[in-house]
């Protein structure tokens, strides 16, 4: 029984003076979606290539299906290859084939017969839903149609881990949205083990129940999603995350904030609220309980991958020494962002 | 025009058309060998072996700088020895061939040099050997683009073919020398002209729709 799909032990990779790499260590287990997330020149990069053995790693060890494919030779290396299903930002389609052509090509490396190729090609269109488009050529489809050729691509040969580099980066956010929605599925029906590297922290909220944050070749956070939505982040690169996509403030109110606390000055907090405390009426509790006043300055919902969260800026009028603490009890992530003179 | 000159003219298309298809052939079969050893052995490409390849492309070079006309009268000891004879149209197309086997080695370098360097990546992450990304990504990707390079170098072989003419290979140039120049048949050496465009032009037209087609 394999109980981790992929195994990364300690794998340290440099390239003259640059770590690109370092000291990296980390499981997938079978059937979830993990996101890995970084900035670029964090290593995302040289992780992918080490993973489909593009690249060999300096040290450490790499599992795949408990076979460790930084000691395999060429010729072993490339049947571990095939059991990778990759899917490329800018698709990497071949434009001399027709959109069933290029599905068939991983089958076609791998020496399957051409009736299998075409039963199973016309299989994966409907799965895509791309059945209509099947004789047409690549250049003929739009970004969000040629992905999904790439993600039918990538499932042809029945791989058992598919590995996702910013499958989306090139898109448009709604095309984004179809197509996170297709890799979910095909999660959820098939129980493929996806690994989605990206830049994006939206799209890991979206789909991905595990998050592996790497800053300067290191791995500084692997938790739970949801965890790290609730506030649970443990490094200051998750946090930046997290916040690089919450919406921006508003410019009257911007102009206005000031850093520190002064004489009549009313603190500006943002609070992310999970879907307990959606329910409790916090806002209400603060005014009767703690006597303190929230005008609201901006709020909106955001979609989880599991579950639902709110996020508003507030302004707080009143003092109570025991309103910070309940608050940062509902919010664990509340940030003060600053302080406005109280009347306005 | 009299019934003979046409013969005359009819006969000698035919003949460039063998020298020119014939080595055009050879061109394929030899060059397109060569430039895909040249890209795979480049650094970077699927087999590096930079020494090979800078080694392989000054041979190429060199064989491309020796002046055609040179290269004919060179040659002439090969020939004899492949064609028997070193003249008529099967023996011009021994120096044809190797002039223009280098030529297109370069000229089908430059399309598959194009051919998306993410492409060649795809396929040998998907676990296809070097041999797979010759086949399902280099040759289809570039076909136009070899098409096109096909097509330049059949032309430059007409006229090649037409110098060949002028040591005895027969064809359109050796009619235009032997007729038109050295008889002062003004007729036959304007033919010889317009049935030169007129070949040219059709190869081109028909190169041009066909890489077209295929893009």
């Amino acid at each position: 029984m394999v109980t981790s799909l992929l195994r990364v032990e300690h794998a340290c990779r440099r390239f003259g003076g640059q770590t690109a790499l370092d000291d990296v260590s980390f499981q997938v287990r079978p059937g979830e979606i993990l996101g890995i997330i970084g900035r670029s020149g964090a290593g995302k990069t040289t992780l992918l290539r080490c993973l489909n053995g593009l690249e060999r790693p300096d040290s450490g060890r790499i599992l795949i299906e408990d076979r460790d494919i930084t000691t395999l030779p060429e010729r072993e290396l490339v049947q571990v290859r095939r059991r990778i299903g990759l899917v490329f930002q800018h698709f990497n389609l071949l434009n001399s084939r027709t959109v069933a052509g290029n599905i068939e090509l991983p089958l076609q490396i791998a020496g399957v017969p051409r009736d299998k190729r075409r039963a199973r090609a016309d299989e994966l269109l409907e799965l895509v839903g791309l059945t209509s488009h099947a004789g047409k050529r690549p250049g003929q489809l739009s970004g969000g149609q040629k992905q999904r050729v790439g993600i039918a691509r990538a499932l042809a040969a029945d791989p058992a881990l598919l590995l996702c580099d910013e499958a989306t980066s090139a898109l448009d956010p709604e095309t984004t949205l179809s197509i996170l929605d297709l890799l979910r599925d095909i999660n959820r029906r098939l129980g493929l083990t996806i690994i989605l590297i990206t830049h994006e922290m939206d799209v890991i909220r979206r789909i991905a129940q595990r998050i592996l944050v790497m800053d300067h070749g290191r791995v500084v956070e692997d938790a739970e999603t949801a965890q790290v939505l609730r506030g649970g982040a443990r490094h200051n690169v998750t946090r930046a995350f997290l916040h690089g996509e919450s919406a921006r403030l508003p410019d009257a109110l911007l102009a206005r904030l000031r850093p520190d606390p002064f004489a009549g000055g009313a603190p500006v907090v943002r609070l992310t609220l999970d879907a307990e405390a959606t329910g409790t009426p916090v806002l209400s509790i603060l005014a009767r309980r703690h006597g303190i006043d929230a005008t609201i300055l901006q709020a909106g919902m955001a979609e989880g991958s599991a579950h639902m969260r709110a996020e508003c800026v507030v302004r707080l009028s009143g003092h109570d020494d025991g309103a910070m603490g309940f608050l940062l009890q509902a919010s664990p992530s509340m940030e003060v962002l600053g302080y406005v003179p109280a009347d306005s | 025009m009299s019934r003979l000159i046409l013969d005359l003219i009819l006969h000698a298309t035919v003949e460039t058309m063998e020298m020119v298809l014939a080595s055009g052939l050879i061109a394929v079969i030899g060059g397109l060998p060569l430039a895909i050893l040249l890209i795979a052995t480049a650094p970077g490409g699927i087999l590096p072996l930079p020494a090979f390849s800078r080694a392989l492309g000054l041979v190429i070079d060199a064989a491309r700088a020796v002046p055609f006309m040179i290269l004919l009268v060179l040659l002439i000891p090969v020939t004899r020895l492949v064609a028997g004879t070193a003249l008529g149209t099967g023996a011009a197309i021994v120096p044809l061939s190797i002039a223009a086997v280098p030529y297109f080695a370069r000229i089908a370098e430059v399309s598959l040099r194009e051919v998306d360097r993410n492409l060649v990546d795809a396929v040998r992450a998907m676990g296809g050997t070097r041999w797979m990304v010759i086949r399902f990504v280099l040759l289809p990707e570039a076909l136009p683009g070899l098409i096109s390079g096909l097509t330049v170098t059949l032309v430059t072989l007409v006229g090649a073919s037409a110098m060949a003419g002028v040591i005895g290979a027969g064809g359109l140039g050796d009619l235009a020398i032997r007729y038109g120049y050295q008889r002062f048949n003004t007729t036959i050496m304007l033919s010889v002209v317009a049935v030169l465009i007129a070949l040219v032009t059709l190869m081109q037209a028909v190169g041009n729709g066909l890489a077209r087609r295929l893009r």
